[in-house]
């Protein structure tokens, strides 16, 4: 069974990826500023709800901490700390 | 050949499908050499090569290495005939003047084969030229590497006296008998009277002494297979959910169905495979009840079989080819039956196929201006996935 070549294979494009943020955080490694690319930056307002995935250990694993925060504007954002390599990022979904 | 670092362990592959008693499928010169065979059980094969790489099989790879050699060696001859994985038969009749002398013509097949394989694997291909399909096997299977063994039609009888009774295309039953009855070689086998090999053996017999005696020349008959219509889709990352996996079966046999080639004619073959994570590959086949262009009645009995064998491992790409085709269909075609505007069509379900016609006439369009369908569905990959990015989707949207 021959695949089509690789170029021309349809794939799947996920949605809801998430993009790289900077975040600044307090020394209990609480956000405390968030600069989406493009925007400007905001203070963290409030962090309304926080949960946390681990999964696929057998795969490439996945840790990460995530935090519905409220910005000093009002906007309601989701951020993850990728525990595996420290970076920040916000995701819709 | 994929991995030049085994061309010097001892390797076997597992047979295809998943079992708790996993056997031995097929093994390399080495391990061979170390007293393992197909169909052994791993236990034994381990205990007789400690040494033995085993690896898991990738069927989907091999048959589309043996299609595109195909593909290629019908640029020699069309009389291309394949006989299993591994064996290839090419008429050569009347091509003489064209290609020159019998091991020119070898050369130029062999030569073709680098187009697909690796050099090693090329330099490993044993290659022999009598006339029939049996001659020309019994050459092949004694030729070495590199060497390949001509034998013409004045030649055959002698060069099949000294040939192993096994080499013959009968029920290896008869092999057993002959050789238990001290019959080894087609030279021997040559001495009986047809009755008598008739009377013991029946149609077997009187067709092994054919062989023996070069009688039975078998010409090579060329394959008719329609070309199939192959989709596939690349999951984002590995998918081992089998609702994701049937949903994917849904958009690839829509796909598939929807393709130009396919237009006229019904379905009657179908067979759904996959490439696997971390190597290897899965399919299935399916013979259809009634040729069909209903996308339910293709996947249904694909989904049946993926149930009763599924894919060992989590999927990276899901593959759907349409086999085989029956007469054209009397059912409307899938996209052609309805007429309702765009407008009026309005929160229809899509993927049930029913795309009305001006959407597929604005897709064409833009299709034509931008070079591709700039238009995507939504569909749901995994939506219960604890991980956001992996529940649902775009895909191209293109009817």
């Amino acid at each position: 069974m021959k695949p089509p070549p690789r170029g021309h294979r349809p794939r799947l494009k996920p949605l809801g990826q998430p993009k790289a943020v900077v975040v600044h955080t307090d020394e209990r490694d609480e956000p405390t500023h968030v600069r989406i690319p493009g925007k400007p930056a905001r203070q963290v307002a409030v962090v309304r709800e926080r949960w946390r995935i681990d999964d696929e250990w057998w795969r490439q694993s996945i840790s990460r901490e995530y935090r519905t925060i409220v910005l000093d504007d009002g906007t309601v954002i989701t951020l993850y700390h990728d525990l595996t390599d420290g970076s920040w990022y916000v995701q819709r979904g | 050949m994929r991995t030049p670092e085994l061309d010097s362990t001892s390797v076997a592959l597992l047979s295809p499908g998943e079992s708790t008693r996993r056997t031995i499928w097929q093994v390399s010169e080495r391990a061979y050499e170390a007293g393992v065979r197909p169909g052994q059980l791993v236990s034994q094969a381990v205990s007789l090569c400690t040494s033995l790489t085993l690896l898991e099989p990738d069927p989907t790879h091999y048959d589309a290495a043996v299609d595109t050699m195909l593909e290629v060696l019908t640029e020699l001859t069309p009389i291309v005939e394949p006989a299993g994985r591994g064996r290839v038969f090419l008429g050569m009749d009347g091509l003489g003047r064209l290609f020159g002398s019998p091991p020119r013509q070898i050369d130029r097949a062999l030569r073709l084969l680098f187009r697909v394989f690796p050099s090693p694997l090329v330099a490993a291909t044993r290659a022999g030229m009598a006339p029939g399909k049996f001659g020309a096997w019994v050459a092949a299977a004694s030729a070495r590497s590199g060497a390949p063994v001509i034998v013409p039609e004045e030649r055959l009888i002698s060069f099949f006296a000294h040939c192993p009774v096994g080499a013959l295309p009968v029920d290896p039953l008869v092999i057993q008998r002959l050789e238990r009855l001290d019959v080894h070689t087609l030279g021997t086998l040559r001495r009986f009277p047809e009755a008598s090999l008739v009377a013991q053996f029946g149609e077997e017999g009187k067709n092994a002494l054919a062989w023996a005696t070069a009688r039975r020349i078998d010409p090579v008959r060329p394959r008719h297979r329609p070309r199939p219509i192959r989709v596939s889709l690349e999951f984002p990352t590995p998918v081992g959910m089998t609702e994701t996996l049937h949903g994917a079966l849904d958009r690839l046999v829509e796909r598939a169905l929807s393709r130009p080639a396919r237009r006229g004619r019904s379905v009657t073959g179908a067979r759904m495979g996959a490439h696997l994570e971390s190597g290897g590959s899965w399919y299935v086949d399916t013979i259809l009840r009634e040729p069909t262009s209903e996308r339910e009645r293709i996947a249904a009995p694909l989904r049946t079989k993926m149930a009763i064998s599924p894919p060992p491992k989590a999927v990276e790409t899901l593959l759907v080819e349409l086999t085989d085709f029956g007469v054209p269909s009397t059912q409307t075609g899938l996209f052609d039956r309805k007429s309702t505007t765009g407008r009026a069509a309005a929160g229809y379900d899509f993927t049930q196929g029913d795309v009305p016609a001006s959407l597929r006439d604005a897709v064409k369009e833009l299709k034509l201006r931008l070079g591709h369908s700039p238009l995507y569905r939504v569909v749901e990959v995994d939506p219960w996935s604890r991980i956001p990015e992996r529940r649902h989707a775009l895909l191209s949207f293109d009817p």
